[in-house]
């Protein structure tokens, strides 16, 4: 599993500080101007929070999880560690990920299972499959190569919840298509990013596999530590209007650039658990 | 004797003013019935086609709760399964192939929910250090080494054996499984959005719409049509699996039907022609027959009743029942032109002596098809109100729509039939038969037990059966590739049951999966007859499968860990590696599993005791940790036959009571009544003997010509013995009242008789041979009717008639 499960989250969670003075005249943004900002938003050196995963399905029963996250960047690497801390059956659980820059290097992931004592290293080449179970992709929480898209604006305009947004709809570039399909398992997507901070605040994804398409909703976006967070999202999948399943996680006791030691990120660590 | 008398002459009276009535109103009538079937008629384009087996149902029915409760769940159970059989399925170049055409069924094949295949079925592996958990073929294999590699995890992993690949290795299937329901476009969450996504208001907006028959023909049409591009030598493939098999089945009976129904028509049009010689004696038993029908869907319309494979049978229905009411009016009325009545006492003569004969036979058959309305199918509830409204339909044109036209339409007396007591040579035959059965009523009646005693063991021989497969001739492509597919990867077609262990994480319980392995293992060494499960599937081959992988892919680890965490972790591991596979193996609670059976193709009653069986062993293994229900396709598919072919017997035996006690009453004598069943019950039981001697199966489209047979069986009878009874009772001798029977309704009971059974014989040469043995069957019982109302009927009247006088009627030719 080429995850970097800790940036995935953190990724998400860290939508960032953006000066207001970065582009002085946002009339003059390309699309892809606007997604490169989007995408260069700080998320902070390092960060840990908790996070409560809602799973639902169709018939609205409901699976919860709770995780701690930790996440540290190395430059433009990124360690991260998932403690699963409920429910009880899978406490202890945890996975470690290093996202290398380098895209010739595989990531590296790791698992613990507690009930089986063993750490194995896990290998998944496919991001577009779900993260955890849940509706988000490992693409989804890690975040996608701007380079492989080629962006437009689909509204130059749009209101959300107050808020002034750009649309900007995204298609994988023609000979990158297969790359991106087969990492992101999307075909398409539409994006609204804010505009006075850049932060995503909805989405919608065209999945290739199974034609169904996905809708992301981000929540509860403030600064925290001068960072913009955003603090709840959700993602619900559908396929011609109808519901299959959709997830929810709330993020708390969101902690940016405190200092995290490097022996954190070592498989002791995860055996001893937090 | 006298009372009863006196009521049918009363009865008899008023048809008679009533015949009058109609023909002076003639223009009042023909409006009436053109706007009124013109007012049904507005209603047919919102009929509703339903071949699913769910629309057997009552909407509220367990049977169908639990199906819909499966499928939303799990999706649609049923999948088509495409089998390629290539000289090496370890060759680069095949697996380049078949990724292309995985790909391309991916792409373009409508109503798709997945395609399986080797390409993408999800692989679990472990060595030392590492775990894998993707797609088969996600690294595709680019040269010998990555195949290498490929081959031994195909070979490592017990679960793809039989399911995507042949233990011999000769051949690979692809499973591609359609969605469930439909899929029309309800909801744009972009405009919606913003309300959606709270936590617990997910709209429940998921309805259950089984797919049409349009919609599963396009997904298989649109299948058959990217395995077509790439069929070749190198590359042979087979299509089976449930949903392409009842398709096939399907498409035949559709073209099928309509088409020996329109040859069936053409063929009784022409007799019609050439029994009557006048043009007006072909189209107006049509005009009955079309308007009837028209009204009946009309109805059926406007009250959403769908067509189903059980209703289908009304327009062949209201085809007998419309052309013998008219052809009862017609032969009647012609022969009173012809000895030069006007046309109105014709039709008052007319109404006055079949009249109430056509209104009894109406009744009667109306009355016995409704039996079936208690019955728990919908299909079959609708079948006893919807052929008796056919019924009634038929009889209210043939009262006042046919005599409306007569009235209207200039008849012409025929120059060759002038003399009306000038008897046309069938007349001859059949008053011949008439006057042996009444010269030796004895030898008639041995002969006739003789006979019955041969249809009885020809009955013995009557196999119940009903088989999709055995319908199709052998040289249909599906059946071939369903005999190879079974026989290549131990069976097509799936059996499904639900463990519902009633509470969140159930299924983490070691006992639980392990009594899952259980089953899995009874049911792979199951077997009855020539039928085995070849597959038996769940989350358990899933678990052992992880469970192997952690544990360095040693087979000895292919097993259910012992600790419920660890089962727990497992399983969430394998969530985790971002494969869906979970989604059609439990519920999101992990509190039901699901485990698939696969097995061969076979006979639904052969199902029938092997899915009660199979219930029970798995009930037996699991005991008390979970509630285990039987469901899925075949199994609602299997039961739905028994359910049909066991209600409608009932119903039948209902209606023959009904029918014996209209005909008691009819008669106005207890014994005479019940007797009379006799001639009545025989043909059935010859067509039966018949079917039997011949190796024809009673399935549920020969049981359904059962309402068929008893419409016409009937009708003849009471036309038979109404007339009898008349000249009876003012002769009271039999031989004359036979000849006279003969001599006025025998000759039209000829020509229905004729006019159908040739008609029904056109659907022998059908393509489908459950059509050609409706056609046989039916025309074979229609002629046997007959031949016991002439031959059978006058004899027993001889024996158990107390007659008055000798007229020596059968010295007279004439017949007074």
């Amino acid at each position: 599993m080429k995850n970097t499960i800790l940036i995935m989250i953190l990724s998400f969670i860290g939508l960032i500080l953006i000066t207001n003075n970065a582009f002085s005249n946002q009339d003059n943004l390309t699309a892809y101007n606007v997604v490169k900002s989007m995408d260069d938003l700080n998320d902070g050196d390092t960060a840990t929070s908790n996070t409560l995963m809602v799973l639902m399905d169709k018939h609205k029963n409901k699976r919860v999880r709770k995780i701690k996250n930790i996440r540290k960047d190395y430059g433009k690497d990124t360690k991260g560690l998932i403690f699963f801390l409920s429910p009880a059956d899978v406490r202890n659980t945890t996975y470690m990920s290093f996202d290398w820059d380098d895209e010739d290097k595989e990531d590296d992931s790791w698992l613990y299972l507690p009930a089986l004592k063993k750490i194995k290293r896990i290998a998944s080449s496919d991001k577009s499959g779900s993260f955890m179970g849940s509706d988000f992709t490992y693409s989804d929480i890690n975040g996608m190569e701007i380079e492989d898209w080629k962006y437009k604006f689909k509204k130059k305009s749009k209101m959300i919840n107050g808020f002034d947004t750009w649309v900007i709809e995204g298609k994988p570039i023609k000979d990158k298509k297969n790359k991106v399909i087969n990492e992101t398992g999307y075909i398409k997507t539409n994006l609204w990013i804010r505009k006075d901070n850049f932060m995503l605040i909805k989405g919608k994804y065209w999945v290739k596999k199974g034609k169904k398409i996905k809708y992301l909703k981000a929540e509860g976006i403030k600064k925290i530590d001068n960072i913009w967070t955003a603090t709840k999202l959700s993602m619900i999948t559908t396929k011609k209007g109808k519901i299959l399943h959709s997830s929810y996680l709330k993020i708390s006791n969101i902690d940016y650039n405190s200092k995290i030691k490097d022996s954190v990120f070592t498989t002791r660590k995860m055996e001893r658990g937090l | 004797m006298k009372t009863t008398t006196k009521i049918k002459e009363m009865i008899e009276g008023q048809f008679e003013i009533m015949g009058r009535y109609v023909f002076r109103n003639k223009y009042y009538f023909l409006i009436i019935s053109l706007l009124l079937t013109a007012l049904f008629a507005s209603q047919i384009p919102k009929i509703i086609l339903d071949a699913s087996t769910l629309g057997f149902y009552h909407k509220d029915d367990p049977t169908r709760l639990t199906y819909e409760a499966f499928q939303e769940q799990f999706g649609m159970d049923e999948v088509v399964v495409i089998s390629v059989s290539p000289p090496n399925i370890y060759d680069l170049g095949f697996l380049r192939k078949l990724k292309s055409f995985h790909e391309e069924l991916e792409e373009k094949v409508p109503h798709l929910d997945e395609v399986k295949s080797l390409i993408n079925v999800t692989s679990t592996w472990g060595d030392e250090n590492k775990l894998v958990v993707e797609e088969l073929m996600k690294d595709f294999p680019e040269n010998e080494l990555m195949l290498k590699e490929k081959i031994k995890l195909i070979r490592e992993t017990p679960l793809y054996n039989d399911l995507i690949i042949s233990a011999n290795e000769k051949n690979t299937a692809i499973l591609v499984r359609s969605v469930a329901f439909s899929q029309t476009e309800t909801k744009d969450f972009d405009d919606s959005f913003d309300n959606e996504f709270d936590e617990g208001k997910v709209d429940d907006n998921n309805t259950h719409i089984a797919l049409s028959n349009e919609d599963n023909a396009a997904f298989l049409q649109m299948i058959n049509e990217i395995a077509e591009k790439y069929n070749s030598a190198n590359f042979p493939i087979d299509i089976t699996g449930s949903p392409a098999i009842i398709d096939t089945v399907r498409h035949h009976l559709q073209t099928d039907t309509p088409r020996f129904t329109l040859g069936c028509l053409m063929v009784i049009a022409i007799l019609l022609l050439l029994i009557f010689k006048r043009v007006s004696g072909v189209i107006f038993p049509l005009f009955v027959v079309l308007f009837s029908m028209t009204s009946t869907l009309g109805i059926m319309a406007f009250f959403a009743a769908p067509i189903t494979s059980v209703t289908q049978i009304l327009p062949g229905f209201i085809l007998v029942v419309g052309v013998c009411d008219s052809i009862h009016i017609l032969a009647l009325f012609y022969s009173r032109i012809d000895i030069g009545q006007n046309k109105e006492d014709a039709i008052a003569f007319t109404f006055k002596h079949s009249g109430l004969a056509i209104l009894m036979t109406s009744l009667t058959t109306a009355g016995g098809l409704m039996s079936f309305i208690p019955a728990k199918m919908l299909a079959i509830t609708n079948l006893g109100i919807y052929a008796p409204v056919g019924v009634i339909f038929a009889l209210f044109y043939t009262l006042v729509l046919l005599p409306a036209l007569l009235a209207v339409t200039p008849i012409k007396i025929k120059k060759n039939s002038k003399n009306a007591e000038k008897k046309f040579s069938l007349d001859r035959v059949m008053l011949t038969m008439g006057r042996v059965s009444v010269k030796y009523p004895w030898r008639i009646i041995i002969v006739t037990m003789v006979l019955t005693v041969l249809v009885v063991i020809g009955m013995n021989k009557l196999i119940f059966s009903h088989n999709h497969l055995a319908w199709l001739p052998d040289n249909e492509p599906v059946k071939i590739a369903t005999c190879k597919i079974d026989k290549a990867m131990n069976g097509s077609i799936t059996a499904e049951f639900i463990i519902d262990t009633k509470q969140k994480n159930g299924l983490y319980q070691p006992e639980v999966m392990n009594k899952l392995a259980a089953v899995n293992k009874m049911a792979e060494k199951y077997r009855k007859d020539d039928l085995f499960v070849g597959k038996s599937i769940s989350i358990v081959d899933t678990l052992q499968n992880t469970h192997k992988a952690l544990n360095e892919n040693k087979m000895e680890f292919y097993s259910v860990p012992k600790e419920q965490k660890l089962i727990a972790q497992e399983l969430f591991l394998f969530e985790s590696g971002g494969t869906d596979d979970l989604e059609r193996l439990v519920d999101s609670q992990f509190s039901k599993a699901r485990i698939t059976m696969k097995l061969p193709w076979h006979d639904a009653n052969q199902s029938v005791s092997v899915m009660a069986e199979l219930e029970t062993k798995v009930k037996h293994i699991i005991g008390d940790l979970a509630k285990v229900t039987q469901t899925g396709r075949i199994a609602l598919f299997t039961k739905t036959i028994d359910n049909v072919i066991q209600t409608m017997t009932r119903s039948y035996i209902i209606s023959g009571i009904f029918i014996s006690l209209m005909m008691i009453i009819l008669i106005g004598n207890l014994k005479n009544g019940l007797v009379v069943m006799i001639p009545n019950f025989l043909p059935i039981m010859f067509g039966m003997g018949l079917m039997g001697y011949l190796g024809y199966r009673l399935d549920m489209s020969t049981v359904l010509c059962g309402s068929l047979a008893i419409g016409l069986v009937v009708d003849d009878t009471i036309h038979f013995m109404h007339t009898y009874q008349r000249y009876f009772q003012k002769s009271g001798d039999v031989s004359y009242s036979v000849e006279q029977t003969i001599l006025t309704t025998g000759r039209a009971l000829l020509v229905t008789t004729l006019v159908l059974t040739t008609g029904f014989s056109v659907y022998i040469t059908a393509y489908m041979k459950n059509i050609k043995t409706m056609g046989a069957v039916c025309a074979f019982i229609m002629a046997s009717a007959l031949l016991a109302d002439i031959m059978l009927v006058p004899a027993i009247m001889k024996l158990i008639s107390r007659e008055k006088k000798d007229f020596g009627i059968l010295e007279n030719k004439d017949g007074v």
